[in-house]
């Protein structure tokens, strides 16, 4: 009975596992594609994988980490914007300049670098698709997950697709 | 969906993800992560072990 016990918790601790290893980079990478750091999407995703492995097995991991780790992101965000102002008020005060952005061109090349500021230019929902579409997911996946009905998924899909396409247009003239 | 209009964008954002992940990969240590993760579940766990139950016997 206890070895069975320990056998299944040790099966179990094999999937989280696997689950970390193969969903932290692309979770990071969704997070970075709609507009965070590294730093900040490598925390949250670190964050969101504690919740779901305290909760492990999960029915869904995958869309569960997502929504943990973008809700942390959100959170962390207005935290640091709170700071950011309170940072900025001093600096005029001592007369210092805010401290500078994390530098993501370090780590991506030229062409990502070049696809995560298309991206930056889409509105909030259609690049939130755009990036979970690119990620493999479903316009139901991204509707359960994004809390958008269906229809407004497509739709945002479309309106991303054709904003994309103009914006590489016009590079190209 | 108008997915044959412009099959470059499709590789464009296929090949960045791909991309992106690759130099992810070189910056991040998902074993690091992994374990700080086994730590705080671990953690969590002798938490809830250790925790007085509250259901009478």
């Amino acid at each position: 009975m206890f070895d069975n016990a320990k056998a299944i918790t040790s099966t179990l601790g094999q999937e989280r596992d696997e689950f970390v290893r193969d969903d932290f980079l692309p979770v990071v990478w969704s997070l970075v594609a709609q507009g965070a750091s590294v730093e900040e999407a490598t925390d949250a995703t670190q964050q969101a994988m504690i919740v779901a492995c305290q909760k492990w097995p999960h029915p869904s991991p995958h869309a569960f980490v997502r929504l943990v780790a973008k809700r942390v992101f959100i959170d962390a965000t207005r935290k640091a914007r709170t700071a950011r102002k309170l940072h900025e008020r001093l600096s005029s005060l001592y007369d210092r300049t805010p401290a500078p952005a994390a530098d993501t061109k370090a780590i991506f090349d030229a062409e990502t670098t070049y696809v995560h500021g298309l991206l930056a230019q889409l509105p909030k929902r259609q690049r939130e698709v755009m990036v979970h579409t690119m990620e493999g997911l479903s316009a139901e996946e991204i509707a359960d997950l994004t809390g958008q009905n269906f229809a407004t998924v497509r739709s945002n899909l479309r309106h991303a697709r054709i904003k994309l396409k103009h914006l590489i247009r016009i590079r190209k003239e | 969906m108008d997915h044959d209009e412009m099959p470059e964008l499709d590789e464009l954002l296929a090949r960045t993800r791909v991309s992106a992940l690759a130099s992810l990969t070189e910056h991040i240590d998902v074993e690091h992560h992994l374990e700080i993760i086994r730590r705080a579940c671990t953690a969590d766990q002798d938490e809830k072990a250790a925790a007085p139950t509250t259901t009478p016997p």
